[in-house]
């Protein structure tokens, strides 16, 4: 792991360092996620690893909380050897770490969620019939820190239900609710919007003023501006003289009970890319899954192409042309690239042979060729988003419905992405981008849908949308 | 809103109470018999019926509790029919000992099971017990000398329980109803108890999200083993109890009787420990109603049965929260939605409403709006 380090020092007392890592090496087959790795963390200070997604951190990170064993080398915790040891005992002797993909107990709320944390250090914590109501110490522990990352008026829901930002801040709420000596935070604001990101860096600053923390991110303030090329994208004009390929026509869909879109109207040309922005929960993934097909609108018109696809089953849909690359690269973990590039072949009628299908794919994406091998669970972020964009390609494909394309992948990997992007443009294939990088999608799209609460709020080119700040600031709390 | 129900009825531990009076109300049962409004053979029937409730809710804290699916639970059963029938016959006549010695030797197997399986996950730690079970069942079939074999253990007798002079016969089959009533009360009570504790509450953890579980410290291997040994001692119990309602032989460690533990469960809702006895009523009555009229029943309670499984997951006692969830709503928007403003009004939009999207740090969505009936009725007030 090469990635850049970053020191910030909290105070100038501590200088024992609380972890230590010699030499540490993960090698996955004969590739080497994390090769000799020596990391020092000194107590009551805020250690920072960067790196682009596939470096090796999140690999770190399991070694060092004993999620896997390393293939080589060692890891010391307070000067004790942690190396072999499981996950729980090395959580309880003071070191906790968050998770990048949200990992909290689903089905219980979201004190209880706090609460399990704050039992563990309880000498109660497995009592077999006291009623865990009566643990006053923990319970008032578990209220406090809830009130600390502002969840306190949720603390009876069900943790599912909280919005995605929410429950980032109950993952960390989780983590310090352990009393950890060393907190290890991976990722904690991925896939956050921008606001998001500013509320949570400014809750983990309040809440770890003498804690040791080891950090993972890519998304700092200085990766970002060097990021900032600031492409000026197609003004104007593109909505003339084209065919409509997708008209969304007044629709309305609900989950169960629960009323999401609120009659929402737009289309998609051909050769063009077409931005939905908006923010978490605001509507945008139920778009995308209601001209799929996966949560069919109860009223109004999709067309495509002229037909009407409203309520059509999804593989149809499918098969009419419109591919989905989903939210959170969902890709087939135990085959190989080349496995599931074929899968979809298999999926969809392909002019010419499968080999030349692939051939085609690789060109675009070269990463994907060299690694044409390997279990698609071994990939990085960004790698399985490329694959998941490389499978929607094969075979005929009319409008590309891409979901947070670039959620929790590195501003590096989100150029790739981009151009990735303006090539597909480039082949005459239409895109739908649900994105919450509102500075990827000015970049990318030649016109943007802002939606809210389910409703559509704006409608315009990218230079339209350059000249209402306000806009911008209004929906979705950034300055372009 | 006007009845002020005690605390311990109200809120989402509610159900389990409920339950509890349930239970009180089965005291009853004896009576109707006495005044001759039904026979002596609805006495028998409720008898079993609780048993196998009991065998139900063992499986309730490993299934529904911790999230195992063991295959196995006849295992517990059988040895505790064979524990507490070859104690009577061959140690002594006292239902004590009987008990006593089914819960240590039920507890040293589902620590050896667990010990053995819980190492590995899925559908292996399945098979692992379904495999352990069908040994037991191998060797009771086989120790002619022991067990009996095929033919079983007959003129197993009936203890009796009580200091003298007031003594009672279990083989008084009122007798035994409330001696099997006390116990399940007893046992269900010990278990409400249990999964509101600390330690129940790390098995529901460990149900949710064991990677989570683990990472904050707890040593998951040992809670689901305990909860294995637990769930083992109270099927143990239960086939105990059945031994002195039937006689015993090696079905009672087939692997169909496991069957019929996870079905009780799927069907009256795991989960919720009163689910899976109220699984085993409606299961062993469906039975008994469907088999009078037609030796097909088995094909009729699977239709039911898969029909439950699609559409209410959480069985019997989650069809409240089903209709409440899905149908209802659906019927009152389709019976007043002439148009589409209508709708509009009519959505439960008072959330967002009441939290301006530019005030918010995060998202306004999905707070309390999506199914609140996905965990349990009722969650306003908990201490």
């Amino acid at each position: 792991m090469k990635g850049k380090r970053a020191q910030k020092i909290r105070n100038d007392q501590g200088m024992v360092p609380i972890l230590e890592t010699e030499r540490i090496t993960k090698a996955f087959g004969n590739m080497f996620a994390v090769n000799q790795f020596d990391l020092h963390v000194e107590e009551g200070k805020l250690k920072s690893i960067i790196g682009p997604n596939g470096a090796g951190k999140t690999t770190l990170f399991n070694v060092i909380s004993g999620k896997i064993r390393p293939t080589m080398g060692r890891v010391k915790f307070k000067g004790e050897d942690i190396t072999n040891l499981s996950p729980n005992s090395i959580s309880r002797r003071g070191l906790a770490r968050s998770f990048q993909i949200t990992n909290i107990f689903p089905n219980l709320t979201v004190f209880e969620n706090v609460r399990l944390a704050v039992q563990q250090k309880d000498k109660k914590r497995s009592s077999y019939f006291t009623p865990v109501s009566s643990l006053g110490e923990t319970n008032r522990k578990a209220k406090e820190i809830l009130n600390q990352i502002g969840l306190i008026e949720y603390q009876e829901s069900v943790a599912r239900n909280l919005s995605y930002g929410d429950q980032r801040h109950l993952e960390i709420g989780i983590t310090l609710a352990m009393e950890p000596d060393l907190l290890m935070l991976d990722e904690p604001t991925s896939g956050m919007s921008s606001l998001e990101t500013q509320a949570t860096v400014r809750l983990i600053d309040k809440l770890t003023e003498n804690l040791t923390i080891l950090l993972i991110e890519h998304k700092m303030d200085v990766v970002m501006s060097v990021s900032d090329t600031g492409e000026g994208s197609t003004g104007a004009g593109s909505l003339f003289g084209r065919t409509v390929v997708l008209r969304v026509e007044n629709i309305h869909t609900y989950y169960g009970p629960s009323y999401i879109l609120h009659g929402i109207s737009l289309n998609v040309q051909e050769k063009e890319v077409v931005s939905l922005l908006g923010r978490n929960g605001a509507g945008k993934t139920t778009t995308i899954r209601s001209i799929m097909g996966l949560t069919p609108p109860r009223e109004g018109r999709i067309i495509f192409h002229e037909i009407e696809i409203a309520g059509r089953p999804p593989h149809e849909i499918f098969r009419r042309g419109i591919k989905l690359v989903p939210q959170g690269k969902q890709i087939l973990p135990a085959l190989t690239v080349e496995e599931n590039l074929k899968l979809a072949v298999l999926k969809t009628e392909v002019e010419g042979s499968e080999k030349k299908e692939l051939e085609r794919v690789y060109e675009k994406f070269p990463i994907l060729k060299e690694r044409r091998k390997q279990p698609g669970g071994h990939l990085s972020g960004g790698e399985r988003q490329m694959l998941a964009i490389a499978r929607v390609l094969i075979g005929k494909t009319g409008l590309i419905l891409l979901d947070e394309p670039t959620e929790g992948l590195a501003p590096l990997i989100v150029k790739e992405i981009r151009n990735t992007i303006e090539e597909i443009k480039g082949e005459g294939v239409a895109l739908l981008l649900a994105e919450q990088n509102v500075k990827m999608a000015l970049e990318v799209a030649d016109r943007h849908y802002i939606i809210d609460k389910g409703t559509v709020k704006f409608e315009g080119t990218t230079q339209q949308l350059r000249d209402k700040q306000g806009i911008l600031e209004t929906y979705l709390g950034v300055t372009a | 809103m006007s009845l002020k129900l005690p605390r311990l009825l109200r809120g989402r531990e509610g159900g389990y109470y409920w339950f509890l009076l349930f239970l009180f109300l089965f005291a009853l049962l004896p009576l109707g018999v006495v005044a001759k409004i039904y026979s002596s053979f609805y006495l028998r029937f409720g008898t079993e019926l609780l048993i196998l409730g009991l065998f139900a809710l063992s499986v309730d804290i490993i299934m529904g509790y911790t999230g195992l699916v063991s295959l196995g639970p006849a295992a517990f059963f059988g040895i505790g029919a064979y524990a507490g029938a070859l104690t009577l016959l061959k140690l002594a006549n006292s239902i004590w000992l009987a008990l006593a010695i089914t819960l240590v030797l039920s507890w040293m197997v589902a620590w050896l099971i667990g010990y053995l399986s819980i190492r590995i996950r899925g559908v292996y730690f399945a098979m692992l017990t379904l495999a352990f079970a069908e040994m037991f069942h191998e060797l009771a079939f086989n120790w002619q000398s022991f067990t009996g074999g095929s033919d079983g253990l007959t003129g197993v007798p009936r203890p009796e329980i009580g200091i003298p002079p007031f003594v009672l016969s279990l083989g008084n089959p009122h007798v035994f109803f409330y001696f099997v009533l006390v116990v399940v009360i007893l046992v269900y009570y010990g278990c409400v108890r249990l999964v509101n504790s600390p330690f129940g509450h790390v098995l529901q953890a460990i149900r949710d999200n064991e990677e989570r579980a683990e990472f904050i410290g707890y040593d998951v291997r040992i809670f689901k083993r305990r909860s294995f040994v637990i769930s083992g001692i109270i099927g143990g119990l239960s086939g105990s109890l059945f031994a002195l309602l039937r006689f015993v032989d090696p079905d009672v460690l087939h692997w169909f009787i496991s069957a019929e533990a996870l079905v009780m469960n799927l069907f009256g809702g795991m989960g919720t420990l009163y689910g899976p006895i109220i699984g085993a009523i409606v299961f062993l009555f469906s039975k008994d109603l469907i088999s009078s009229y037609t030796e097909h029943w088995r094909l009729i309670l699977g239709v039911i049965f898969v029909g439950f499984v699609i559409y209410s997951p959480r069985g019997i006692v989650g069809l409240y929260g089903t209709f409440r969830g899905k149908v209802i709503p659906v019927l009152l928007f389709k019976l007043r939605r002439p148009g589409v403003g209508e709708t509009r009004k009519a959505t439960p939009d008072l959330v967002r409403d009441a939290n301006p999207v530019v005030e918010r740090e995060s998202s306004p969505k999905l707070k309390g709006d999506l199914p609140v009936h996905e965990r349990e009725a009722g969650t306003e007030d908990k201490e």
